[in-house]
């Protein structure tokens, strides 16, 4: 599948929900150059070891108690190591 | 788990929540910059190398290893991806106006700038090789990694 398409449908899924969508590398410059908020989900020491430029860390296990420290106005873009 | 993620933040009301899903691994591996302590294979690798064509004669890429003053020169297609390595000692033995196809090692092995460089300069030395091509996941070339370069 080539970079940048989508790797799955967005958007209202039919019954009334918002579905993330899933992007590539293109996308994900181009939203960020554009406002979009960098998370990453794993441990903070996976984060420390490397992470994309500008990305806040947000453990998966602690986001709920987090949600707070994000800027609800901007689009959020969620990554972790890969596929998994 | 960037999925688990992001539908929790859509759960929550965020949006629009976008999930890069190749993740970190993709993005290293593409040798884009990165925040962090990690000490990965490209930040040692050797950028701007000696490369050719396959149809360039075996003249020309002499000249470009005397002039480097190292090996291999690597062979590009017009994609910049990696389709062979030519070394002195076949270049030497063939005619000057052979072309650089002809006597190239193709199918050299790679590896990606996200590899960490003190694991990769330890399996080089069990393996005792002393450098290796590194590319991105679409073959094209970023450079050469010498495990000596780790020391100096």
């Amino acid at each position: 599948m080539p970079v940048g398409e989508p790797l799955r449908g967005g958007g209202r899924a039919g019954i009334g929900v918002i579905m993330p969508t899933g992007i590539g590398r293109d996308e994900l410059r181009e939203l960020t150059g554009q406002g979009a908020q960098l998370v990453e989900v794993l441990p903070a020491g996976d984060y420390d070891w490397a992470h994309l430029p500008g990305a806040v860390n947000h453990p998966l296990k602690e986001l709920d108690a987090r949600t707070g420290q994000l800027d609800r106005s901007r689009p959020v873009i969620v990554y972790c190591h890969d596929w998994y | 788990m960037s999925p688990r993620a992001a539908w929790r933040l859509e759960a929550t009301g965020f949006g629009p929540v976008y999930d890069y899903v190749a993740g970190k691994a993709d993005w290293l591996a593409a040798d884009l910059p990165f925040e962090g302590t990690a000490q990965l294979a490209g930040m040692f690798t050797r950028r701007g190398v000696a490369t050719t064509g396959e149809r360039a004669p075996v003249a020309e890429a002499l000249r470009l290893l005397a002039a480097q003053g190292f090996g291999p020169v690597l062979v590009l297609n017009q994609a910049g991806v990696v389709m062979g390595a030519a070394y002195r000692d076949p270049l030497a033995a063939a005619p000057g106006e052979a072309e650089v196809g002809t006597v190239m090692r193709p199918g050299v092995s790679t590896v990606r700038p996200s590899e960490d460089a003190a694991a990769l300069a330890h399996r080089m030395g069990h393996a005792q090789v002393t450098r290796v091509v590194v590319t991105r996941a679409d073959g094209t070339l970023i450079g050469l990694f010498f495990a000596a370069d780790m020391n100096s």
